[in-house]
């Protein structure tokens, strides 16, 4: 099985609080990890590392087997897209503007060839063709989604993070999120989401890294991760199921 | 969908209105069309005029896209003030206006205003709007009262006769003049086209945008560094002219769209259109007297940055 990120000897101080203690994981290939935990565990601190927003006070962290300190903001966009929760766009770029922008890495390579028709796949597979020409201001939350999911599809990078995507979203949304996270896993992609939706997790991810004040507590398949036991430690309360 | 005129078509009906309105500036006047008065007082007004309002629509353009702010302006945020006090300083030390020392000087002027404000409003790596615009009410009042201390101190006649500069007037405009603050809005746009590519990313949010592959702290700056290219000298000659950099983008993003790269074209020529027809508006509406251009665009500007006030705090709800 081969390795699409790694964290080597990682840790994270800020403001003199551990974020997260020195951690070794690698993440596998062609997978869906969910990383679960309360609020202050240390999952956002994970995924920004991944995203190469955190720097670590020490270890390194690799993408594809290249240290990530070493990529410029381009070559990081190249290998790794992130979808936050951030759903406001400033001023009224339409929707193909915007997914447009998932092309913006690639500027300059010969994959920027094949932009217009990527962007069309984009905007095809994610029901936004007969939109593309609307603002993307006029949209309703769902579609907004929509919008930024394309986008982050035409980036084309094979490692797609998600810092509580899921959050705010309706069942149909939600479903469709979880459809093309699929999709990006079947393809030989591999997806890291953060995400409080520890029920829905069980059945939409293949493998869960829990954490709990900012350690690593457990690192497998879904079905093994996530019983009753292990949320009791890494949450302190029973859940309702096992 | 959303009804938007393609920009190459709004750019040639511009340039239309650029060439009618500067061949009617060129012949209409109190005093006869001699050439001689043509040449030497008409041509180089209408020529500053046209560089000037280019200067500062641009830079709107800029400003609002790199702050992700539509109601950002060069003069509201400080910096035309900050150039102006540069000017003065230059001024009060034997340089004359209008040339290239007193340009480079409200350069500086504009780019330490700039700093400032910009330092101030940056909170987790980027530029909050409301301390942004409060900053800038700090930086303008606080250089415009040492530019009037100067002023008032000052033995030299020369800076003294600047009143004009409260205003803004066009009045004085020179060849040497036109020509310097060409130079600066040249430089200013040639550093704007290196991210003119990039800045509409921007709108993502910083964190996005720089997950897109985007360098934001360096594609920020460098639209902020023009921003102080387009906007020094031209104060430097004619003093603060408030609202253009505002208003132009913004209608002009109504009727294009707002892709920064169309829109750099098509605002630039807005502004040189609007402030041509603003100056020749104030030249001759009350014949003989003069009206300050400063005056009539902020007649027309004041209202409408009112309104954008007033709609964007609709649209987000409030400040806090």
């Amino acid at each position: 099985m081969s390795i699409a990120a790694q964290l080597v000897g990682v840790s994270v101080r800020t403001n003199g609080v551990q974020r997260l203690s020195p951690t070794s994981i690698e993440i596998p290939a062609g997978r869906i990890t969910a990383v679960i935990g309360r609020n202050g565990s240390g999952k956002s601190t994970l995924l920004s590392l991944l995203a190469g927003e955190l720097a670590p006070d020490t270890g390194h962290v690799e993408i594809d087997g290249l240290p990530l300190a070493g990529l410029s903001a381009r070559e990081r966009a190249q290998r790794r897209a992130l979808l936050s929760q951030e759903r406001h766009v400033s001023f009224g770029f339409t929707v193909e503007n915007v997914v447009s922008w998932g092309r913006v890495a690639w500027r300059g390579t010969p994959r920027s060839r094949d932009d217009q028709s990527i962007i069309n796949e984009a905007l095809i597979r994610h029901d936004l063709a007969h939109i593309r020409q609307r603002a993307v201001t006029s949209l309703s939350g769902g579609e907004r989604t929509r919008v930024h999911l394309a986008r982050v599809q035409a980036q084309q990078s094979a490692l797609l993070l998600l810092d509580e995507a899921d959050a705010d979203l309706d069942l149909v949304t939600r479903q469709a999120l979880d459809e093309s996270l699929r999709e990006h896993a079947n393809s030989g992609g591999t997806v890291i989401v953060v995400s409080h939706d520890v029920a829905r997790m069980r059945h939409a991810c293949d493998d869960v890294i829990l954490l709990r004040e900012g350690a690593a507590l457990m690192h497998g398949p879904a079905a093994e991760a996530l019983n009753r036991s292990a949320l009791r430690d890494a949450f302190g309360i029973d859940v309702p199921w096992d | 969908m959303t009804r938007r005129l393609p920009w190459v078509l709004t750019s040639v009906i511009l340039l239309v209105g650029l060439a009618v309105v500067s061949a009617a500036a060129l012949r209409l006047g109190a005093a006869e069309s001699t050439s001689e008065i043509v040449m030497s007082i008409r041509a180089p007004r209408v020529v500053m005029a046209l560089v000037v309002g280019m200067g500062l629509a641009v830079a709107g353009v800029l400003l609002q896209g790199s702050l992700r702010n539509p109601l950002a302006d060069p003069a509201l945020v400080g910096i035309s003030a900050g150039a102006a006090l540069g000017a003065v300083i230059a001024a009060a030390v034997g340089a004359t206006f209008g040339t290239f020392a007193t340009g480079g000087a409200a350069t500086v002027g504009a780019g330490i205003a700039m700093v400032i404000v910009v330092w101030a409003a940056t909170r987790d790596g980027r530029p909050e709007i409301v301390t942004l615009l409060l900053s800038g009410v700090a930086v303008a009042a606080f250089a415009a009262a040492v530019v009037s201390v100067i002023v008032s101190l000052s033995p030299s006649a020369g800076v003294r006769s600047l009143s004009f500069w409260t205003s803004g007037s066009l009045a004085l405009a020179t060849w040497e003049g036109a020509v310097t603050v060409a130079v600066f809005t040249v430089a200013g746009l040639a550093v704007a086209a290196t991210v003119v590519g990039s800045l509409d990313v921007l709108a993502l949010g910083d964190r996005d945008a720089a997950a897109a592959g985007i360098n934001v702290a360096g594609v920020r700056y460098r639209a902020l560094a023009a921003v102080v290219l387009l906007i020094g000298a031209g104060v430097a000659a004619v003093g603060v002219i408030a609202f253009v950099g505002l208003v132009v983008p913004h209608m002009m993003r109504i009727i294009i769209g707002p892709r920064t790269g169309p829109l750099v074209v098509v605002s630039g020529l807005a502004g040189a259109l609007l402030l041509l027809i603003a100056d020749t508006a104030a030249r001759l509406a009350f014949g003989p007297f003069e009206l300050p251009v400063g005056a009539v665009t902020a007649l027309v500007g004041a209202p409408v940055f009112f309104l954008l006030l007033w709609r964007t705090r609709v649209s987000q709800g409030g400040w806090a």
